[in-house]
């Protein structure tokens, strides 16, 4: 009875909110779209811009819970069963069932159902789509996938990997009704993938999303009007500080609660609409024009991978009627040693090192803000995966202390000066020189290769204050402030050519970089993304492992531990990720703005904006 | 005259093959590359990568990949686009063309009609204040920093005055119900405007024709040009398009009024000093000397002769008009050439900024032959 009360109240809520609900809000993209196509926009159009305007009118069995990023139904309902091992044709396969959604209805009122998923599945796997359908369903994880009734698929897969609940189970789903028939005329072409990805323009093709796109403009703008029939309007999204996902929908009965018990302390509420009757998002060739379209009220928000420049921030604030918001991005500027090399193959060379990057300072105040400190490989926006309890070496410290704790480190570890570094009263009075390895031989130059300020003046400036920091004990590190192609060409071409060097990374959610970046075997060849060459049998196994769990909470335990081992063997000091600052006018809201890669990693959220003036 | 252009047709393909290899290799030479561009993308398995690359036939060796090119562009296959896959680089050309030839062509025939007559008037009326200022104001709109002229044009008439749109070359408020495209409009207004031009045209060459006298034949031409203007815009008044195409002329007010101030001061200083070498000849004294009205020997006389720099100018600027302008083309959110050209550049798709480059060769070669020829007309001592 208490649920029945509760569910009409919210639908009484989610009706009372609608029923205010409309109008038009216009977002600004920085570049064109160059397809509509899913097969091409997750193919080798993969663009952000792509992505903004027509990727939420799809849907996958599995997507990312707001805010938390943790791994939550979307088409699926409930959790896929545990994968169990089956043997056919004398091949040893793992399966799962995973059952769907009733009542999701398309946006031409066609239900959702298994044949869908079994058909968006089948066709890019067949055909060889590239780009991120191969990712999604990567050859060496995904077999197959059955239909087991209008509502049920098994899905077979080679091994237990991650990659099957990040690729495989959050694959895009289309409408097989749509499609099939444009299908069958692809596979009597010579190259039916070509003719999958050149098919449009599309404009007809129904949507399972909140919004479905009804013209696009080519050069000017692309209109995304909201789906009136939308399935999961009114779906309450609640986020529990003990880690639990509740979601609540009104239109198909559910009340499902996921990763614990809906209890405690309430962090996130988020109720699904759309609010808005349309979205038109208007293209402009630069930046420029598009703050212009701000601040004259042409447009709400401006969409963009890489924020606001800083000059236009400034712009922007003096403007009453605009919110600025500030997010840091989902990656990290990071300094890394080649530990193939002596003395970066010693651990407490590169631990004194990391004791040495005052990020606070760094960040706050000589890089004035624009930079935000970071000292985890997993950032702490990714709430999932991050790991709390890491705690990076001379967190808290002042310089005099960070000068300390490095020089007790070197010499703990055998390292000897000519002339050795002396603080007095916190003040450094004596610079060391002549730093002395523990084999008794004169370190003479240790090369830190970073991009210059022309590339990117934060590096370029960190790298010239750590080479500071790092002078001051005598450690003589040069930092040779050169061009991208140089550090690349180095690093990766020319068989690990470096001593040290300053690079960044973009990330995605699922952390599967942590055994990508650091897994021994991904440092032997050349090319290979452990660049620093660290080689710890303890981290590959428990790398192994993390890789293999298709249980996302025993993931994480592994993911806890690789990122401890990181954090004490420093092959990478991470230094700092870039601020994505974003604005938009107060004429709407947004239901959330603090979120890991900002408002624009959400697509805009579309589906939670409101016109509030 | 035959013999001569079928030379220079003979040269321009010797020069257009080594124009190719020379993009081609240019292109490929760049630093990065699409190759390292996906490898430092970590969503994509190296699988994925390698289809990628794969598909787009970056998997063979440079010299397969040249002369593949070479082969395709003589068929008049210009490939497919990687940033647009697997669009094909014609239909990238063909969606861009319109937007950029109507913008650039209008502002290059305004300009040069502007540059053309003030440049002769101030000759005529060499030593006055007029053509101090006029030349001063010249010179400096002729080497202003392009992006500051234009960024106070946006601030005064978009933002101070209010009275121009300032961004893209629409209004979606406008257009989103429409059931056509851009494309479709800009495409009609370029036919319009070629319509009405090869009437003006025919009246001329009909005026030259049909009577020797000056005001017959301006009577003639200025009526036929009447008529045409009146006819395109009444049938623009009735047509669906209208109210559209009213709407694109409309945005393309302050990129025109950019474009022109920037080069008019080019035409008219040039054909101000043409005109100053022209009328110190033998041949407009004997002019004067007959007693001709000076508005005769200035026109045509002293600023037939004059005109011929101006015209290489010219023909030569309409050959570049397909090839866009990337700083007003990014201002004023007018993706045409310009921008197609340094997007494909930045993406490494190097099908598209190819065919964009050797689109706009092609161009500025054939204007080379057509300057050629507009020569041997214009001046009568020219003969090959």
């Amino acid at each position: 009875m208490k649920k029945v009360i509760l569910l009409v109240t919210l639908m009484v809520l989610a009706l009372g909110v609608l029923s205010i609900a409309g109008g038009t809000i216009n977002y600004a993209l920085v570049s064109d779209i160059t397809t509509l196509n899913i097969w091409s926009m997750l193919g080798p159009n993969a663009t952000s811009w792509n992505f903004y305007v027509g990727l939420a009118k799809y849907g996958s069995l599995y997507t990312l819970s707001d805010v938390t990023f943790a791994v939550v139904p979307s088409l699926a309902d409930g959790m896929w069963t545990p994968l169990k091992k089956v043997t056919e044709d004398g091949t040893t396969l793992y399966v799962t069932t995973v059952h769907l959604m009733k009542g999701v209805k398309w946006s031409d009122g066609t239900p959702f159902t298994a044949d869908d998923v079994v058909f968006s599945y089948e066709v890019p796997f067949k055909l060889k789509i590239p780009g991120n359908w191969m990712s999604n369903l990567d050859p060496t994880v995904f077999d197959k996938i059955v239909k087991v009734n209008n509502y049920t698929v098994k899905i077979y897969i080679h091994k237990l990997s991650g990659k099957f609940v990040y690729g495989v189970l959050q694959s895009t789903i289309v409408q097989k009704k749509y499609w099939e028939p444009i299908y069958k005329k692809a596979l009597k072409q010579p190259d039916p993938a070509k003719y999958m990805m050149s098919y449009g323009p599309i404009l007809d093709e129904p949507s399972i999303g909140a919004f479905t796109i009804s013209k696009w403009q080519k050069g000017a703008f692309v209109v995304d009007k909201a789906v009136p029939n939308y399935t999961f309007r009114g779906q309450q999204e609640i986020e529990y500080a003990n880690g639990a996902v509740r979601y609540v929908t009104p239109s198909l009965g559910l009340d499902q609660t996921f990763y614990g018990k809906a209890e405690g302390k309430i962090d996130n509420k988020f109720v699904t609409g759309p609010y808005v009757d349309s979205v038109i998002f208007r293209i402009y060739q630069n930046q420029s024009a598009a703050i212009q379209a701000l601040l004259k009220g042409t447009v709400d928000f401006v969409l963009n991978p890489n924020g606001l420049q800083k000059g236009f921030v400034t712009q922007l604030k003096a403007d009453p009627n605009v919110k600025i918001v500030n997010n840091p991005s989902n990656g990290f500027r990071y300094m890394a040693f080649n530990m193939r090399r002596y003395p970066m193959s010693l651990k407490a060379f590169r631990v004194a090192v990391a004791y040495l990057v005052n990020r606070d300072l760094l960040c706050n105040k000589i890089l004035q803000g624009v930079a935000i400190p970071l000292a985890t490989v997993v950032p702490p926006g990714n709430s999932f995966w991050y790991d709390k309890n890491i705690k990076p070496y001379g967190e808290g410290m002042t310089t005099a202390q960070r000068y300390e704790a490095a020089i007790k480190t070197l010499k703990d570890a055998g390292f000897k000066w000519l002339v050795e570094p002396k603080l007095k009263n916190g003040q450094l009075v004596q610079r060391g020189m002549g730093l002395i390895a523990p084999n008794g031989k004169l370190i003479k130059s240790i090369k830190m290769m970073a991009p210059s300020a022309g590339y990117d003046p934060m590096r370029a400036t960190a790298a010239l204050w750590i080479e500071k920091w790092a002078n001051d004990i005598g450690i003589p590190i040069v930092a040779d402030l050169t061009s991208f192609n140089n550090i690349v060409s180095a690093v990766w071409d020319q068989k690990y050519n470096f001593d040290m060097y300053m690079l960044g990374w973009g990330l995605t959610i699922y952390p599967d970089y942590l055994r990508d970046f650091f897994y021994s075997k991904n440092g032997i060849n050349p090319g290979g993304w452990n660049a620093p060459g660290y080689d710890n049998p303890k981290f590959d196994k428990a790398a192994n492992e993390f890789i293999d769990q298709t249980n996302m909470n025993k993931a994480r335990k592994y993911g806890y531990k690789l990122q401890e081992m990181l954090a004490r063997d420093v092959p990478y000091v991470v230094l700092f990720t870039s601020p994505l600052v974003e604005a938009y006018r107060n004429r709407i809201s947004f239901e959330y703005t603090k979120v890991l890669d900002g408002i624009q990693g959400t697509y805009g959220e579309k589906a939670f904006v409101k016109i509030v003036k | 005259m035959l013999k001569y252009i079928g030379k220079r047709l003979v040269q321009i393909f010797i020069l257009l093959v080594v124009y190719v290899a020379v993009v081609f290799f240019l292109l490929h030479s760049m630093p990065g590359g699409i190759k390292a561009m996906l490898t430092t993308n970590p969503n994509l398995t190296p699988q994925a990568r390698d289809s990628i690359l794969h598909a787009f036939g970056l998997d063979q060796s440079l010299w397969v990949q040249f002369l593949t090119y070479l082969k395709n562009i003589f068929t008049l296959n210009l490939g497919v686009s990687f940033s647009f896959y697997p669009t094909p680089v014609w239909s990238i050309i063909a969606e861009r063309l319109p937007r950029t030839i109507f913008l650039f062509a209008t502002a290059t025939l305004i300009s040069f009609f502007i540059g053309f007559s003030s440049g002769k008037s101030l000759a005529w009326k060499r030593g006055k204040v007029s053509e101090y200022v006029a030349t001063i104001i010249g010179v400096i709109t002729y080497t202003v920093f392009t992006p500051l002229l234009i960024f106070v044009l946006i601030w005064f008439f978009g933002a101070y005055l209010g009275i121009l749109p300032i961004n893209q070359f629409l209004n979606p408020d406008l257009w989103v119900n429409t059931t056509f495209d851009a494309q479709t409009v800009f495409l009609y207004l370029l036919l319009t405007v070629s319509i009405v031009g090869a009437a003006i045209l025919f009246s001329f060459i009909v005026a030259q024709k049909v009577s020797h006298r000056v005001k017959t034949k301006k009577i003639i031409l200025y009526t036929s040009t009447a008529i045409a203007s009146a006819l395109s815009i009444f049938w623009w008044a009735i047509s669906p398009y209208g109210i559209y195409g009213a709407d694109i002329i409309w945005h393309m007010v302050l990129p025109v009024l950019s474009v022109a101030i920037i080069s008019y001061a080019g035409t008219m200083l040039v054909m101000r000093d043409s005109m100053l070498e022209t009328i110190k000849e033998d041949f407009i004294t004997t002019a004067r000397a007959k007693g001709l009205p000076d508005k005769v020997v200035r026109d045509k006389h002293a600023a037939r002769t004059a005109m011929l720099p101006v015209i290489t100018n010219f023909v030569l600027s309409m050959g570049f008009v397909v090839s866009g302008g990337l700083i007003t083309e990014s201002l004023f959110s007018w993706p045409g050439m310009g921008m197609t050209l340094l997007n494909a550049t930045l993406a490494k798709d190097y099908p598209l900024a190819s065919g964009a480059l050797i689109f706009t060769g092609i161009f500025v070669l054939f204007a080379h032959l057509v300057v050629d020829i507009v020569y041997a007309f214009l001046d009568p001592r020219i003969r090959y």
